[in-house]
């Protein structure tokens, strides 16, 4: 029974490795995977409750003899044992459960999921083994899988590198153990665990000094031990689930390996003092590494170090028991928070959103609370019956209880129930942890014995370093702060040829009086290349090229490519399929070609081609980048271009390819500066522009701006003379204070000539783009938090780049770093011939069916043609075609449905329920859903509803912004307490937030965070148990704040009230004909540890939820004061008329209706009819978003996403978002158009003046263009332009944004997740087509007035279709201000490409009932 | 004007659109000009056409007029880094004589940092 208990354990997981690779389908895979690892923990709580009822598992299954010493092989599983495995089981279920989520449809998943089961299965081996040998054979199995693991994403130079420096490293501390183990192996050859134990007394203390230190090393390594730590920290880019693995479960086999061999430990002489030496110096370290973090999982990662540290010193203690229980609670504790990393940025929102706490704090009731929990705990320890160890694990309790009373009563206005309550619950706790500590350590009998000496030397070192960590705090040193945040120093010194290079000091009093204007002018042009990045909280779309839509999208996009290499276009490949798929016809392409290099025809053999066809044959083969064509073929071409004349040379001018010093000296040279400067600022700005979020900020005054912090801190830096730079401190020192004046003096310093000072920045700003985007965002939007300016950005980057281009320039080329010279001295080398390579002119012969004796016998002329046509049409330039292919398709089929729509039967008039949605897409599908269940009219507006204000919820730090991005609030309103029930809510979130702060605190407190894991590790278990059986109770709750109509009459007059009342309803065209039920229904998203949760939510809202947008305008329509004033201006709404707010939950298709018991009792059974039909159009809409999701779940399973802590895609968002029409719903009412529409109402009859059409042409439909410009970016460059994958995103600073694993750019756009499915993309990277239904005299007048709009029309950054009013006529605008026909649509073959309807009506009806 | 006791400077008025004025006041800033006014929703006809001076969703495309006085020593900074900021983008700038009774009140000031 026994060996079956165990066997069943290792088998699970060996399993689940043939599961996850054999398995054929990966999703079934990772499910048969993850279920085969759950059964494994399940054996693994019966064989810990087995071996807790009896004696210890022993089994040799063989005994090994012919291979040196002898040895079994087997198991042994003692109480710890048992733990330990149940640990590794229970973490690696749980971990590859969650995988199975996080990483759907990712190509690595499946073998993610082996090498996770496969690490599992070797650490079992390990701890579980009867001898040495198989436990070093285990230790050095995980070790090789876990490199694997690391290395999961490897195509990023930066996890190839984490992967090699983790190899390296554990291959030595491979050695190590293998070594000191081989030592401890019986003088009578036996390496079996038991005889080793047994005969330890007996072996020489030399040889067990020996022994002990290289099993020291290996422990050291594998456990992240100061100084082999570093390779703990860099692999935060592996995904968060192989993180948690790593940082809960496989850095603790130290640990084990300790406790395992506590005899040798305690017996080999010198070793525990070492122990206790290495692990306080980690511990304290460690709690410095992660007091400068600024971002999550870094400060995780660093917490780690210190908490291995804590246990190493711990067993040098002989504290084994306590060791033991500190690893199981570190581990779980530490897996919940780094699966629960993401989450971080909804926690901050809602801490800005909790009241802030009432001042000043009773210090009374503090001191009293503090010692009532100092009173339990001394009490608890007394009755236990003091101890040396006890007596430190009451040390560290008290100090993290201390600090969470001390921090959550420090709310004057906190309920005094609350404060009893909190102060009880922490001393329960304190209590219970020592309890429950000692009953562990007795109940695992592993070997103690502590010294009070060693005690209180361990307690008095880690309370000193908690109280230098305070002074630290107060009054940093600049030298520590900098060791801290480089993890204990900055990278190793290079090689001695390398010797350090003195700077020249640039001379500031060159200047001219004009240049800090003149940079400040240029930094503002430079600026206009990157995109607003703003706070992730407030997540706003933008287009990333927002700054460049005064120049057409082709010429901005090609600046781009050549500025930075990034991608703008979808691949011409990805096009050829379609137009294979017939998603794309040859109609669409030839109607969009641009004009041929040369018109007419060629004959080619014994067939005429025109210019299109040629155009055609080369768009529609790989003619640039295909497969080799036949050699002979190749000949010939190669011979035929020889013999045409040469065209001229298109020489590449310093302007059309700019390079800043640093790239010009890595090209000449093959250095990396330019990247090493992206890493040294990217790593500033974290560390300034994340300050709120660290416990240690980078020292120096609050109001501090970055270039003065940075000025006054970067002398002590060590990484520059790390990387051969003498004299920075002096550099940093000669340059003037004022950034502008700075960037003045280095440009001249560098030799950039003024007229090309705005193409320079502009080049140093798109190296970084998302702190460029922060920095412009943070320019517009001055607040309190800090800030980083583009011209800081810039003076800090060009500092950089002077000192270690100033280096390379003097070392390699004996030069001063100046451009010119540098350039002159390192010449580019030109292209040697102009056209093309023979290849292409051989696969275009190919394509057009040329063989080789014809292409030999064209005439040269007819070979110029062809040779013109392929240089014509390069890689990029076909992009473009295919893109305007891909867009005149689309439109195509729009067309064709919109003029073959049946028109629906119209609802009697007045209707009886009037429904206005959001614009957004998601609407488009809920719309017509509604209206598929019985009459209705809706209409769509942006979600603001009209009303643009700031809410700030009851004594709330920060407000929320609830309109487009390109507004501002016109108010503040907000939230009071003024009726009993407001007051009761606002007294639970205070209550609430000090339990929150209780917690922070004890977290965070430097000598209590060693208590506090181990207590943390009991609530993530009980947390990961909740999970699984009730996930609901995770899911973020909804935004609580709810100001009333006497909050918006404080905030706003009558007058302004009825003005935007006013300017809502005539832009919806609806200001006659109101029904007597007028539903507002804003939108949100539900969705757990999402950082891009707001991305989820309305942007017309300011990524806010919508539903208080419509509550407030709702209340505001109600108010007969708003009502009389309307009327007045020729607006009646009825007095029977009720206007009713609702809010449609976009991940659970639920829509919510607000204010009920203010419905009038005769609209109840209509308010109540309308609820049941929107239920049924929300079940009607999760059939058809399930057949869209990856992997098609379920439609009833659909909700369960909004409180998966592990779903990377609660819903799609605006993926697809194609089309902006602004027309009355009768164009497009009945018509499925895929929840791929913007729909804005919009009545031309009642708008002679162009006033309403101006306002949605120039406010929602410039809003949708940018969310469809950033879901186009991010579609076609995920990794530049998007914000890479989720997988390995940290959240930064106070809600500022993500970084991607150890650093980097702060990330831009939207995450890989929300724009494909791993594999494939899925939104369709199209422009978008605007489709306005009004006369053309309008639309011009709206353009002539509006320049701005007209550039983004006539440069291509959205395409205009007008649709007549009167005849139906499609219309687009010419040159010249005129309007060209569009020819009727026709539906092509595309019917045969159509997605299948997946799911039968059947499956609707069974949903419905589910 | 010096009979009344007033002080010859430079008056700096700026249309530019709200969306490019955060530079002009960076630039402002930056060039040590201790104060400004700026007036939104500016409306008038120029090169680009007709502006509005408030469009109702947009509070970017519109028209700020920003107004700086300034020492004549501080002037050339100022109209140099206007004019660039302008060369590329939509905008005036009108430079003219101003007479002001408190003189130091628009003299050099700490910049803030």
């Amino acid at each position: 029974m026994d060996v079956a208990l165990v066997l069943g354990v290792l088998a699970g997981p060996a399993s689940a490795v043939l599961g996850a690779l054999a398995v054929p389908d990966p999703r079934r895979a990772a499910r048969v995977a993850g279920a085969l690892l759950g059964l494994g923990a399940v054996a693994a709580t019966a064989l810990l409750v087995r071996v807790a009822a009896g004696p210890p598992v022993p089994a040799v299954l063989t005994r090994v003899d012919t291979l040196g010493p002898a040895f079994s092989v087997g198991v042994r599983v003692d109480r710890f044992t048992a733990l330990f495995v149940l640990l590794v089981c229970g973490l690696a279920a749980v971990v590859a459960g969650y995988a199975r989520r996080y990483l759907d449809g990712e190509p690595g998943a499946r073998a993610l999921q082996a090498r996770v089961a496969g690490a599992t299965v070797a650490t079992l081996l390990m701890a579980t083994a009867p001898s040495l040998v198989q436990l070093a054979v285990g230790w050095i199995v995980a070790g090789h899988l876990l490199v694997g693991l690391i290395g999961h994403y490897r195509d990023q130079p930066r996890v190839r590198a984490a992967a090699r420096r983790a190899r390296r490293l554990f291959l030595a501390g491979d050695a190590a153990l293998v070594g000191g183990l081989a030592l401890l192996v019986t003088p009578a050859g036996d390496a079996d665990l038991a005889a080793v134990r047994a005969t330890v007394g007996d072996r020489p203390g030399w040889l067990l000094a020996i022994a002990g230190a290289l099993l020291l090393v290996a422990a050291m390594v594998r456990s992240a031990q100061v100084p082999a730590h570093r390779w703990l920290p860099s692999t935060l880019d592996a995904p968060t689930p192989v993180s948690a693995f790593l940082h809960a479960g496989m850095v603790n086999v130290a640990g084990f390996l300790m406790i395992t061999l506590a005899p040798v430990v305690t017996a080999a002489p010198g070793m525990m003092p070492a122990m206790v030496l290495v692990g306080l110096v980690t511990a304290v370290s460690g709690l410095l590494f992660a007091a400068v973090r600024t971002d999550v999982k870094g400060t995780l990662a660093r917490s780690t170090v210190a908490q291995m540290g804590f246990m190493l010193a711990q067993c040098g203690l002989g504290a084994f028991g306590l060791a033991a229980v500190h690893l199981v609670g570190h581990a779980v504790y530490k897996a919940y928070a780094f699966l629960s990393a993401g989450g971080a940025l909804q926690a901050q929102a809602r801490d800005a959103g909790a009241p802030r706490p009432a001042g000043p704090p009773s210090t009374r009731s503090r001191a009293l609370a503090g010692a009532v929990v100092l009173a339990a705990v001394l009490v608890t320890e007394l009755l236990l019956g003091a101890t040396a160890s006890g007596s430190l694990g009451a040390v560290l309790v008290a100090a993290a209880a201390l600090a969470a009373v001390w921090s959550a009563l420090g709310d004057r206005a906190l309920p005094a129930r609350t404060a009893l309550t909190l102060t009880g619950a922490v001393a329960a706790l304190a209590s219970g942890y020592l309890v429950a500590g000692r009953a562990a350590t007795d109940w695992l009998a592993l070997p103690t014995g502590t010294s009070v000496l060693g005690v209180g030397v361990v307690a008095g070192v880690l309370v000193a370093s908690g109280v230098a960590g305070a002074a630290l705090r107060r009054r940093g040193s600049a030298g520590l702060w900098w060791w801290a945040w480089h993890d204990g120093g900055a990278r190793p010194r290079r090689r001695s040829a390398e010797a350090p290079a003195a700077l020249t000091t640039p001379r500031a009093d060159l200047l001219d009086r004009s240049d800090g204007a003149r940079v400040v002018a240029a930094a503002t042009a430079a600026t206009d290349h990157v995109g607003a990045v703003a706070p992730l909280d407030a997540f706003v779309a933008v287009n990333p090229l927002a700054g460049r839509e005064s120049v057409p999208f082709a010429e901005a996009t090609a600046e781009l490519r050549n500025l930075t290499g990034t991608r703008t276009h979808l691949p011409a490949a990805a096009y050829r399929q379609r137009l294979r798929d017939g998603r794309i016809l040859r109609a669409d392409l030839a109607a969009v070609l641009p004009p041929a290099p040369a018109t007419g025809s060629v004959v080619l053999g014994h067939r005429r081609v025109d210019a299109t066809e040629l155009q055609l044959a080369v768009l529609s083969h790989p003619v640039h980048d295909g497969p080799p064509p036949p050699a002979d073929l190749i000949a010939v071409a190669r011979r035929r271009l020889a013999d045409l004349p040469a065209r001229p040379r298109a020489r590449t001018s310093p302007e059309a390819e700019p390079r800043t010093l640093a790239e010009t000296l890595d090209r000449a040279l093959g250095t990396r500066i330019a990247a090493d400067v992206d890493d040294l600022v990217a790593g500033w700005c974290a560390a300034h522009g994340g300050r709120p979020a660290a416990l240690w900020p980078v020292p120096g005054p609050a109001d501090e701006g970055c270039w003065a912090r940075w000025r006054r801190m970067a002398g002590a830096d060590p990484a520059l003379a790390r990387r051969g730079v003498t004299g920075f401190a002096t550099l940093v020192d000669a340059l003037p204070p004022a950034p502008e004046q700075a960037v003045a003096v280095l440009l001249r310093a560098v030799g950039v000539p003024p007229a090309a000072w705005s193409t320079y920045l502009s080049r140093s700003l798109l190296r970084l783009p998302g702190w460029a985007g922060h920095a412009r965002w943070a320019q517009a939007h001055p607040g309190p938090g800090p800030a980083v300016s583009p011209l800081d950005l810039l003076a800090v980057r060009l500092t950089y780049e002077y000192a270690l281009a100033g280096v390379a320039a003097q070392r390699h080329l004996e030069l001063p770093p100046v451009l010119d010279a540098v350039a002159a001295a390192t010449p580019t080398p030109l292209p040697s011939t102009a056209g093309i390579a023979p290849e292409v002119l051989a696969r275009l012969a190919a394509a057009l069916d040329v063989d080789v004796a014809t292409l030999a016998c064209l005439p040269g002329e007819t070979v110029a043609v062809l040779r013109d046509v392929a240089l014509h049409l390069t890689p990029a330039r076909q992009s473009e075609v295919w893109l305007a292919a891909a867009e005149h398709a689309y439109r195509r089929r729009l067309r064709y449905r919109l003029d073959r729509r049946v028109d629906r039967p119209v609802a009697g008039s007045p209707a009886r329920v009037q429904a206005v949605f959001c614009i957004d897409v998601r609407s488009e599908g809920l719309r017509r859903h509604l209206e598929a269940t019985g009459p209705v009219d809706t209409y769509g507006f942006a979600g603001f509803f009209g009303l643009p204000v700031r809410t700030v919820a009851a004594d709330a730090r920060r407000g929320r912004d609830r309109c487009p991005v390109l507004m501002r609030p016109v108010a503040t309103v907000a939230e009071s307490p003024a009726s009993a029930r407001a007051a009761r809510a606002v007294r639970r979130r205070r209550s609430r937030q000090a339990w929150h702060r209780a917690y922070a605190a004890a977290k965070a407190n430097p000598v209590g965070a060693f208590a506090f894991v181990e207590v943390g590790g009991v609530l993530a278990t009980a947390a990961l148990l909740l999970r699984a059986v009730a996930p609901d109770r995770f899911a973020p709750a909804a935004d609580h704040t709810a100001p009333g109509a006497t909050d918006l009459t404080a905030a706003m007059t009558l007058d302004e009230q009825v003005y935007y009342a006013e300017a809502t309803l005539r832009t919806l065209g609806l200001t006659a004909g109101f029904a007597p039920l007028v539903l507002l229904c804003g939108h949100g998203a539900t969705s757990a540890n999402n950082p891009y949760a707001a991305a989820l939510d309305c942007g017309a809202c300011g990524g806010n939820r919508g539903g208080v947008s419509a509550r407030l305008v709702a209340e505001v329509l109600n108010r007969p004061e708003v009502r009389a004033a309307l009327a007045e201006r020729g607006i009646h709404l009825p007095d029977g008329t009720h206007v009713l707010a609702g809010e449609h939950d976009t991940v659970t298709d639920e829509v919510r209706l607000f204010d009920l018991d203010a419905v009038p009792a005769g609209l109840r059974p209509a308010v109540e009819e309308l609820s049941g039909r929107l239920a049924e159009a929300g079940a009607r809409l999760r059939v058809e978003r399930a057949a869209r999701l990856p992997g098609r779940p379920r439609p009833y399973g659909l909700p369960r996403r909004a409180a998966d802590w592990a779903q990377v895609r609660p819903e799609w968002a605006l993926a697809g978002n194609a089309a902006f029409i602004a027309a009355p719903r009768e164009l497009t009412a009945g018509v499925d158009l895929g929840c791929r529409t913007f729909l804005h109402s919009y009545d031309c009859a009642v708008d002679t003046d162009a006033a309403a059409l101006e306002t949605i042409m120039t406010g929602p439909l410039v809003v949708a263009a940018w969310i469809n410009l950033q879901y186009y970016f991010s579609t076609v460059d995920p990794q530049r332009l998007g914000a890479g994958t989720k997988t390995v995103h940290t959240v930064l600073g106070d809600a500022l944004g993500v970084l991607s694993g150890s650093g980097g750019d702060l990330r831009i756009g939207l995450p890989l997740q929300s724009v494909g499915d791993g594999t494939r993309p899925a939104h369709d990277p199209l422009r978008l087509l605007a489709v306005i239904r009004a006369p053309h005299h309008l639309v011009d007048t709206v353009l002539g007035r509006n320049p701005g709009l007209r550039q983004m029309v006539d440069g291509g950054w959205l395409s205009l279709t007008v649709v007549d009013p009167g005849t139906g006529e499609w219309t687009e605008p010419a040159p010249g201000g005129a309007w060209r026909t569009l020819p009727a649509a026709h539906l092509g073959t595309e019917t045969a490409t159509e997605p299948p309807a997946r799911r039968p009506a059947r499956r609707v009806e069974k949903e419905y009932t589910a | 004007m010096n009979e009344l006791g007033l002080t010859r400077m430079v008056k700096v008025e700026v249309v530019t659109r709200a969306d490019d004025a955060d530079a002009v006041r960076t630039l402002l800033r930056a060039s040590g000009v201790s104060g400004w006014t700026s007036l939104s929703g500016v409306s008038g006809f120029g090169h680009h056409g007709t502006h509005e001076g408030r469009l109702l969703f947009n509070d970017r495309a519109g028209l700020v007029m920003v107004i700086a006085v300034l020492p004549h020593e501080r002037a050339e900074p100022v109209v140099t880094g206007l004019r660039d900021i302008l060369a590329q983008r939509p905008g005036v700038m009108f430079v003219s004589d101003a007479w002001v009774s408190r003189p130091d009140y628009f003299g050099a000031q700490r910049r803030p940092d």
